[in-house]
């Protein structure tokens, strides 16, 4: 390729990057704006200052927010995690009558909105006497028909010969699993496990309708909070909390995608 | 040691057609037994019944004397080494070789032992820390068969292992195999499509053909005294020339290229069957009176320690292998001999031999006896 083609490819991806990113990095912007920066639709903050982040933590529990945001993600996937491994272990190993047409039970269930469900699913929570406890807001999502769809397809692509020699070293089925199949298969865990975390953690309609006081309140909620809780909303302060809200899930993905890459030039064997 | 005894073994998947069709054959301790045939003979699902990964749909297996069928595949004494190799990619190679072994709860000193040994019997010692992705296919293979060493079972069960190296190290393992075998005593099953490592490595010979025994027997029975066209042409290399044949004048006549004359019992034997006629590539010679054929030549191929005639004879092509080196050009006529005493006479329906150098009594002793 030669240089003059680069240069625009490159410059072509600079500037839709800029398009996609200018809402967070406009975010960023505003949360050091003072409320006369923000009315006046600058771009830039006229004076540096840290006092929206302040105001933020003062005036809401952030910080509270955020330990019950990583608490519900980190339960949310470790049950999916367990429970989608588990069950498309099942469905890609051991044969039994129905389970394709079990499967395809499981898979159908993606194409049920999560919306229409909510209802049934809230009055069901309440009656357990769920709500405002942690168990409303994991447990419901231990079981994932995507994650058991995404895990089955790897396990699927296991040799089988793998799981024909375990058998004959003798090892059982859950010895198998975890000490053939779950190491095998780390890399499809780490990208199911890092997509449940977000969604979780994304989570706003479900969290808002189990909760009602602030004990087990996530921090997307917490945000909602900080609009109404000030008479004339200051921007400035929301996005503050904006930032600080996207900041674990931006970690975790510059930490994962080293451990993704790793993953991928390791490479499996033919 | 056990004998490993197989009974009227059949295995369908369907319910109506037979991948394998009432298998009878027992295994000696301590013996190295081939199964060979062409893809979809049903060789690998005999061996899987064997393993007990694959059911046994009628018939019998017992390990030992005892009855096998039902027996779990780590109940059956019995270790197995696949075409892939299946070795476990996020394990070392140590922790390769002593998977099963962990499994077994074997103490830490035997495993470390056992380890030692089998690395050092197969020059493994320094990759012992590697991963299998870093090794090259012959390594992989290697480890797959310490596997087999370290798990001590008296009874090793191998697919088609060598299908994924290239020729100089198929060579080299088929000798390291055999080996391995003889020296820790254990009875071999060994899959194979290929004809050389089965004559090559085998005790004895089972040859299938769509899931049905030809014939059992060791390689230079099998090679010298085939039951059929099929194994007649699937055994040796190149394959045994066949052409279909008439009787004409008491002599045996393929297309015009080929006219031998036939004795009294030959063609008392042939009858008025529809026949084919059966020679293998080093039993044509250059011409000396006997057995004539004249055809063209089509092809040269100098071997340098021998050289390869392919010639027409009733519209097949035919192989002649000579010792030595032959500068012959292609399109050239040519006048072979075939060494009478060596023909083999097929029923052309039945495939069944109906004549052969072994049953004309002229099977050279000295050579049966080395």
């Amino acid at each position: 390729m030669n240089t003059g083609r680069t240069t625009l490819i490159y410059a072509l991806l600079f500037i839709s990057a800029l398009i996609l990113f200018f809402p967070i990095l406009y975010a960023v912007s505003v949360s050091f704006m003072d409320g006369k920066d923000v009315f006046n639709r600058a771009l830039l903050p006229s004076s540096f200052s840290f006092d929206n982040y302040k105001k933020v933590f003062s005036s809401v529990p952030l910080l509270h927010y955020l330990k019950n945001s990583f608490v519900v993600s980190s339960l949310v996937t470790i049950g999916q995690l367990t429970v989608a491994s588990l069950a498309a272990y099942v469905f890609a190993f051991i044969p039994f009558k129905g389970r394709d047409f079990l499967f395809i039970v499981v898979l159908a269930t993606l194409m049920i909105p999560w919306e229409a469900t909510m209802i049934s699913n809230f009055l069901t929570v309440q009656h357990l006497g769920w709500v405002n406890s942690y168990r409303a807001l994991t447990i419901p999502f231990f079981a994932s028909a995507f994650g058991i769809f995404l895990l089955r397809q790897h396990f699927k692509s296991i040799p089988y010969e793998l799981y024909e020699a375990a058998q004959i070293e003798g090892l059982t089925r859950f010895q198998i699993f975890y000490r053939v199949v779950l190491p095998y298969s780390r890399m499809s865990l780490v990208t199911l496990g890092i997509y449940s975390f977000l969604t979780t953690w994304n989570m706003y309609l479900w969290p808002l309708l189990v909760t009602t006081n602030d004990s087990v309140r996530t921090i997307q909620i917490g945000l909602k909070q900080l609009q109404t809780v000030e008479v004339a909303t200051e921007w400035g302060v929301v996005m503050a909390g904006v930032v600080v809200a996207i900041l674990p899930t931006l970690i975790l993905i510059f930490i994962s995608q080293k451990q993704l890459q790793k993953g991928l030039t390791q490479g499996a064997l033919k | 040691m056990r004998e490993i005894v197989l009974d009227k073994v059949s295995k369908t998947y369907d319910k109506q057609s037979f991948a394998v069709e009432d298998v009878e054959v027992s295994i000696r301790p301590g013996e190295f037994f081939v199964l060979v045939g062409p893809s979809g003979c049903g060789k690998s699902t005999l061996l899987r019944m064997l393993a007990g990964l694959e059911e046994i749909s009628a018939g019998s297996l017992s390990l030992g004397g005892k009855l096998a069928n039902h027996l779990p595949p780590n109940k059956r004494e019995i270790s197995m080494v696949f075409q892939n190799y299946a070795l476990y990619p996020h394990l070392s190679v140590e922790e390769n070789i002593m998977f099963g072994l962990k499994v077994r709860k074997i103490s830490k000193q035997e495993r470390k032992r056992r380890v030692q040994e089998a690395a050092t019997m197969l020059g493994l010692s320094d990759y012992l820390k590697r991963k299998p992705r870093e090794l090259s296919g012959g390594q992989r293979q290697r480890v797959a068969l310490a596997r087999t060493v370290v798990s001590q079972a008296p009874i090793c069960l191998m697919d088609e292992p060598l299908s994924n190296l290239d020729a100089q190290l198929r060579g080299q393992m088929r000798v390291e195999i055999r080996q391995l075998q003889q020296q820790l005593g254990m009875t071999m099953i060994y899959v194979t499509h290929d004809q050389v490592e089965a004559m090559t490595m085998g005790d004895r010979i089972m040859v299938l053909r769509d899931g049905k025994v030809q014939q059992i027997g060791t390689p230079l029975e099998i090679y010298n005294q085939p039951v059929n066209k099929f194994v007649a042409e699937f055994i040796g290399s190149p394959p045994m020339n066949m052409a279909r044949a008439s009787i004409i004048d008491g002599r045996l006549v393929a297309g015009n290229e080929l006219s031998i004359k036939l004795s009294q019992s030959d063609l008392a034997k042939i009858g008025n069957r529809s026949i084919t006629l059966g020679i293998r590539p080093e039993h044509i010679h250059q011409a000396n009176g006997q057995g004539r054929v004249r055809t063209t030549l089509l092809n040269v191929e100098i071997l340098g320690n021998e050289t390869l005639l392919a010639f027409n004879v009733n519209n097949t092509i035919w192989k002649a292998k000579w010792p030595g080196q032959w500068q012959l050009t292609a399109g050239s006529p040519i006048e072979l001999s075939i060494d009478r005493e060596q023909i083999f006479i097929f029923d052309e329906i039945s495939e069944e031999v109906v004549s052969s150098p072994f049953n004309k009594d002229t099977v050279l002793e000295g050579v049966q006896t080395l």
